[in-house]
């Protein structure tokens, strides 16, 4: 059987919304009927469990490496058909050994689901365990500080010879944001998708569900979809293959015609 | 004993919520109110505060100040429109985050400088404390956590507060980007779950991004926006704090 595809969603500057994306992502992918696992590894500051309003829970992702717990054991089971192994909220980071992570990735690498996605804290906490991804995706908003970063972020993937792209996210459309051009010639890798600035995010946020599941159709909503599309088309193959079908069925107009409306 | 530099550490677990963008126009406010201020960036891998104040890239920064290699005033550069002194760390090599001894090197050589304030960035997150040990035991520093109205940077915040607490350190909180929405934590519930009211409210300003773009801190660029007033009376209330120490320190003598 095929193995997961695993994507880091990751960022060197914080609060660009990596785990806004990393959630909403997710659900976009399951919908296209993938199987998703979310992992929380943000050490710092995980969220995903708040974002999505997750029930208490006793196996977190620390305690299911340190413990050597078995993926399934550590799973919930979410109501958008997501699985997350959710981050726990501590005072103090906890410090994991490569061996007990590797273990564990190991682990992971070796279940059905179709895509693995990885939300992290901002910057690389475990450059050694970058192998075990087939992507990173660095978001990024459109201004220098954020951009400057993430250039140096390609140079350490492009080392570890790990495929990355970028995602725009909050963009505006001021005058003095960057462009998506402007971005790609910056950080000389490819920009898949710009998700706009909505409103439906801090609303989503205080609901504690999904924006993609709360308003479908909307400009946050769409972007993100189109980018799961990407990978529907792109990598999809690789799983079950249902999400090639969803893919196509949603896609085809609908998928050019945002394409066009994107680019205005 | 010479006078000791009061430190003004910004800090959050949560990234994006402001703190650089804080430090530079609190460190900008406080020089433009006649003192003399140093801002340093303790973020390691990233640096940005150069990216904010429009400052060149420096190949002998921070690091080499730490490792005993260049002198202060080699490592350190001035923002020419402010006269602010900035400290950050070089690009190259700063993957490598230093090592505790450097840290402690470093602020033993800041301790002993000439500035009122030396104004502290900070990456996301929790880090090692107890390389402000000497500013600490001396009472000389404050912290400012940043939050933004939301859940997750709230709870953030609070953990933040705990770090802190932990560390004797005296804290205030800061909230940054409030635009009122009817889903944003209301001052209320963040005070009720911090234990104090914030010390300031400082708007969503769409002139920050802005500022960010030219370079030019916000202060600067549009000294009568709330958000810069907000900096500015923030900036007055570190000064009085910062004051009320000096004072008790004198009466108490040495
Ligand atoms: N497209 C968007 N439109 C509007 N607001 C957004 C958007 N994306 C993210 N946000 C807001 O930005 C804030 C930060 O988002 P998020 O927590 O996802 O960032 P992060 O990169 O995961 O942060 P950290 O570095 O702390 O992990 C949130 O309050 C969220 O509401
Ligand atoms: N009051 C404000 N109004 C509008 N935008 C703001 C405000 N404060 C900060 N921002 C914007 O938020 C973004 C993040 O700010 P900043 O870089 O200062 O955060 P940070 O906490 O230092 O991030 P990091 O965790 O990556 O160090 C910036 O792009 C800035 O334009
Ligand atoms: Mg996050
Ligand atoms: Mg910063």
């Amino acid at each position: 059987m095929a193995t997961p595809y695993s994507i880091r969603i990751s960022s060197q500057k914080g609060g660009v919304g990596k785990t806004t994306f990393a959630v909403n992502f997710s659900v976009a992918l399951r919908e296209l009927g993938y199987k998703v696992i979310l992992i929380d590894s943000d050490f710092v500051n995980p969220a995903v469990s708040t974002y999505l309003g997750l029930d208490p829970h006793d196996i977190w992702l620390v305690d299911s490496i340190h413990g050597r717990k078995s993926v399934n054991e550590s799973v919930v089971h979410t109501a958008n058909g997501i699985d997350v192994v959710p981050g726990k909220l501590s005072v103090n980071v906890p410090r994991l050994s490569n061996r007990d992570l590797d273990a564990w990735l190991e682990k992971l690498k070796r279940t059905d689901y179709d895509f693995i996605v990885t939300d992290t804290q901002p910057g690389i906490a475990y450059a050694d365990v970058l192998k075990f991804y087939n992507e990173a995706l660095i978001i990024v908003t459109p201004d220098n500080p954020s951009c400057i970063n993430a250039i140096r972020m390609v140079n350490r993937y492009d080392k570890a010879h790990l495929k990355n792209s970028v995602v725009v996210n909050m963009a505006r459309h001021r005058p003095y944001e960057l462009s998506k051009d402007d971005i790609e010639d910056a950080v000389s890798t490819r920009v898949l998708g710009v998700i706009p600035e909505d409103e439906l995010v801090p609303l989503s946020i205080y609901e504690q569900r999904a924006a993609v599941e709360l308003k479908r159709n909307g400009r946050f909503s769409s972007a993100v979809r189109r980018i799961a599309n990407h990978y529907a088309v792109t990598v999809g193959g690789r799983g079950r293959g249902i999400g090639i079908q969803a893919g196509d069925g949603r896609g085809g107009k609908i998928n050019a015609l945002m394409r066009i409306l994107h680019l205005r | 004993m010479g006078k000791v530099p009061f430190g003004v550490i910004v800090a959050s677990h949560k990234g994006g919520v402001g703190k650089t963008t804080i430090s530079v126009n609190i460190a900008v406010a406080l020089k433009l109110l006649g003192y003399n201020v140093l801002l340093l960036d303790t973020d390691f891998t990233d640096p940005n505060i150069g990216v904010h104040l429009g400052l060149e890239d420096t190949d002998a920064g921070l690091l080499a100040l730490a490792a005993g290699k260049i002198t202060a005033s080699r490592a350190i550069s001035v923002h020419a429109p402010t006269g602010l002194h900035v400290l950050s760390c070089e690009l190259e090599g700063s993957v490598a985050i230093p090592k505790l001894v450097y840290a402690v090197r470093l602020f033993n050589i800041l301790l002993r400088s000439r500035y009122d304030f030396i104004v502290v960035d900070t990456p996301p997150g929790s880090f090692p404390i107890s390389i402000f040990n000497k500013f600490t035991r001396l009472g000389k520093m404050m912290a400012l956590i940043i939050t933004t109205p939301d859940t997750t940077a709230s709870t953030a915040a609070i953990k933040t507060a705990m770090m802190f607490d932990n560390a004797n350190v005296a804290h205030e909180l800061v909230i940054n980007m409030d635009r009122k929405r009817r889903y944003s934590i209301s001052p209320k519930e963040i005070r009720e779950a911090y234990g104090k009211k914030a010390i300031a409210m400082l708007p969503f300003d769409e002139s920050i991004p802005m500022s960010i773009g030219e370079r030019i801190p916000a202060v600067l660029l549009k000294s009568r926006s709330g958000f810069s007033r907000g900096i500015i009376a923030l900036a007055k209330i570190v000064a009085e704090r910062a004051k009320a120490i000096a004072d008790k320190d004198s009466k108490t003598g040495d």
